[in-house]
């Protein structure tokens, strides 16, 4: 039990596999004389999953502490650029109906909540748009920087569509050729436990016995080391997201000069909602559905109605998944990241986001001795339970606040014993106080307060503010700040290129790294 | 408008160049493109900055001549008083268009002339050729410099390509505030952080001063000197 943590193995390569090694990698193998060395084993028979086409603005900082350059990574990704989200047809699902959750904080966010000015004085038009340049940016179909704007720097914040394969795959390369990642491609056969219970070693086919201080399991859906081996339950929460499979497929764009959108577009259906994602040379497109509440066949029949006539001949794959996660995540020496963890719905991105935040805790607080690394795995585990619970709340959100009841998927939603009650408990609060610091939890939380008003007031959420009237008194303060964003609008049209256009530009001359 | 015609001994025998003409009808800008092998001689009067083209996003080195963006403050009524002229504007109304490249795959260039300046013209000025067919000296001096010009743009981008590479380039916005009271901003201009160029280990050094990058980098960083006179010489014009 008081042995030094030197060696780290990480079992299985996909995004999850490569972000863990290639951060650990980056900040240890920095010194001359690294304490800690990273082996990463990948099965050569397994296919990675390879869905997850979305990220957070995180990942921009994730890329660059990886040390790879951004040119590279949109160019071998078929990266495009992400400025947020717009749902289509939550609300009521009219036509017309839709709303943004842009990743650009509202206005002077910090230190100013302007949703009761918006509330009171501007009721004719969205609060996004009243707050934040961001959406008209999106709807124009602009990108959210210049080619002369350096690597990673932003005019409006984003995030990346990429295509999850050749991410897995760029990653590994960067990871093996600049990080010193060692690679071991082999499959794994069984697990050695040590006397004290934990995972002394991995038996490999090929290359004998891996021995390692700390084991990451990267290994997908099947969860090998955290699941099968330690048998930490699974809890589903499937009471709560109903959806339970998805139907992918690749769109090829129709024409070369199609514009590619730069926000994630989330259609409402009667039993789920549809994701399309912009690529550089196709879309992503795929229905999340419960299967409790339509058929397989029809489901595949809503899909091919929004994609139309494109979609012919293009093969459709069906993704049964389990939303929710494993009881725990570090349990003795062993941590599970990925889909090895659990998995949701990728209403709002969350998927490669915890993996990023699973990593950087484990980067951060790499236990120095085996000692100490159950007091580590307990902190994690906390924070994590903490972190998946409040996602699963923020996505259940999107559904408590439709107004749709045009199939039992819905009606079903809204009824209060799905309802998580610490949710249920929030709602009350924000019938009164619009979400704001306070209700959160600093850096814990993935979802600051602005997504949580972007979400709220976009779906047409009312708070009664009567009480704080006396307060609302920064007025003219509120008024600036509402001219200030339109002026922002104006400006943002005048010089941002389109996504396509700079997008084309970064594969022609790339970005300049200041 | 420009109308870039190749030329031609025999089309053209008649073609003249009224030098100060053909330099009148330039737009004006604060900012001239320059090559490394003339960071010396510019350095006398002009800061020297690197700046992104809008278009790529790729640097270029930059005379500056004036802080708006048209205004030269050394030129009046077309004439440049300055010391030394950029050989970007020198090889005016004349340009190098890329031609087939040859077999030996080098590419080849062709001198061009810019119909459309008014500079150019058969009544006056400089004629190209003489009577029997031949070069005149008049461009013979210009063809030397357009050589010289892409000989230069050659070597500049690859000083560039060094600098980015041991990360030498350093953002620097010029702040001015005028005696008058007035303030004005250019922004987009970098230049090469002095610290991290003495900070090298000797090898790099070294690699610099065998490429003869040590006098263009010390050029543009003393040359930031000249921003102040530009000023003084602004508030005095």
């Amino acid at each position: 039990m008081n042995k030094t943590i030197q060696s780290i193995v990480v079992v299985g390569g996909g995004t999850a596999g490569w972000i863990t090694a290639g951060k650990i990698a980056a900040k240890y193998y920095a010194s001359e004389r690294p304490s800690v060395n990273v082996t990463l084993i990948e099965s050569p028979n397994i296919k990675i999953v390879g869905v997850g086409e979305g990220t957070w603005p995180t990942m921009r900082k994730t890329l660059k502490g990886l040390g790879i350059s951004e040119t590279d990574f949109i160019r071998e990704c078929d990266a495009t650029f992400k400025q947020g989200s717009k749902f289509r047809k939550w609300v009521d699902g009219s036509e017309s109906d839709y709303y943004y959750h842009p990743f650009t904080l509202p206005s002077d966010f910090i230190t100013t909540d302007l949703a009761p000015y918006w509330q009171r004085d501007h009721q004719g038009i969205s609060f996004s748009n009243a707050v934040c340049f961001q959406e008209q940016v999106c709807e124009s179909g602009l990108a959210p920087k210049l080619i002369s704007s350096p690597e990673y720097e932003s005019i409006a914040n984003y995030g990346y569509h990429l295509d999850a394969v050749k991410f897995s795959d760029f990653l590994k390369k960067h990871c093996i050729d600049k990080l010193g990642v060692r690679y071991i491609t082999d499959d794994v056969t069984s697990i050695k436990p040590a006397k004290d219970g934990d995972i002394e070693s991995l038996i490999t086919k090929e290359n004998g016995e891996l021995k390692g201080d700390l084991f990451v399991d990267c290994t997908g859906f099947s969860s090998l080391l955290l699941g099968e081996h330690f048998k930490v339950p699974f809890v589903d929460k499937s009471d709560i997201l109903f959806g339970d499979t998805a139907l992918a497929v690749q769109v090829p764009y129709v024409q070369k000069d199609m514009p590619i959108a730069t926000q994630t577009v989330s259609t409402a259906q009667e039993a789920g909602w549809i994701w399309d994602i912009g690529l550089m040379n196709r879309r992503g497109v795929g229905y999340v559905y419960s299967s409790r509440h339509t058929s397989h066949d029809q489901a595949e029949s809503a899909l091919r109605d929004y994609i139309g006539a494109d979609i012919a001949n293009l093969p459709v794959r069906r993704i049964p998944f389990r939303c929710g996660h494993r009881k725990h995540f570090w349990h003795r020496n062993c941590v599970a990241v990925g889909l090895s963890a659990g998995f949701l719905e990728p209403l709002e991105a969350s998927a490669l986001l915890l993996v990023e935040l699973s990593a950087d805790m484990i980067c951060e607080q790499l236990p120095a001795r085996r000692e100490i690394m159950d007091i580590v795995a307990r902190r994690f585990n906390e924070l994590f339970l903490y972190r998946w619970n409040h996602i699963i709340e923020f996505l259940k959100l999107h559904y408590v606040l439709s107004k749709r009841v045009d199939n039992g998927f819905w009606n079903d939603n809204k009824r209060s014993e799905t309802i998580p009650e610490e949710l249920q408990e929030r709602m009350k609060l924000w019938a009164y106080h619009s979400p704001w610091n306070h209700h959160f939890n600093g850096n814990m939380d993935l979802f600051p307060a602005a997504s949580y008003q972007y979400v709220l007031y976009g779906m047409g959420f009312k708070g009664d503010f009567q009480h704080i009237r006396h307060t609302l008194a920064e007025n003219e303060y509120a008024e600036e700040q509402f001219r200030r964003n339109r002026r922002v609008i104006d400006r943002a049209k005048d010089v941002l290129p389109s996504h396509r256009l700079l997008l084309e530009k970064v594969h022609r001359f790339g970005f300049q790294a200041i | 408008m420009t109308r870039l015609v190749v030329i031609d001994k025999n089309a053209h025998k008649n073609v003249k160049v009224v030098p100060q003409l053909a330099l009148n009808s330039l737009e004006i800008t604060n900012m001239v493109p320059v090559v490394i092998s003339e960071f010396v001689k510019l350095a006398v009067h002009s800061p020297i900055f690197l700046t992104k083209s809008n278009e790529s996003g790729r640097f270029s080195c930059v005379a500056l001549f004036g802080f708006e963006r048209e205004e030269n403050i050394f030129v009046k009524d077309g004439v440049w008083n300055t010391v030394y002229k950029p050989l970007n504007i020198d090889v005016q109304p004349f340009f190098l268009a890329s031609a087939n490249a040859g077999k030996d795959k080098e590419q080849a260039f062709a001198v061009c002339l810019d119909f459309e300046n008014p500079g150019v013209q058969e009544v006056e000025g400089e004629p190209i050729f003489d009577p029997m067919g031949n070069e005149t000296a008049y461009l013979e001096n210009k063809k030397n410099k357009l050589a010289q010009l892409l000989d230069g743009l050659s070597r500049t981008h690859h000083f560039i390509d060094k600098l980015l590479e041991l990360n030498l380039i350093t953002p620097s916005r010029i702040d001015i505030q005028f005696s008058a009271g007035q303030c004005m901003r250019v922004d987009g201009t970098y230049t090469i952080d002095e610290n991290k160029v003495n900070s090298l280990s000797t090898k790099r050094f070294l690699e610099l001063r065998s490429l003869g990058f040590l006098g263009p980098i010390y050029s543009m960083v003393h040359s930031l000197v000249q921003v102040r006179a530009l000023i003084q010489k602004r508030e005095a014009n």
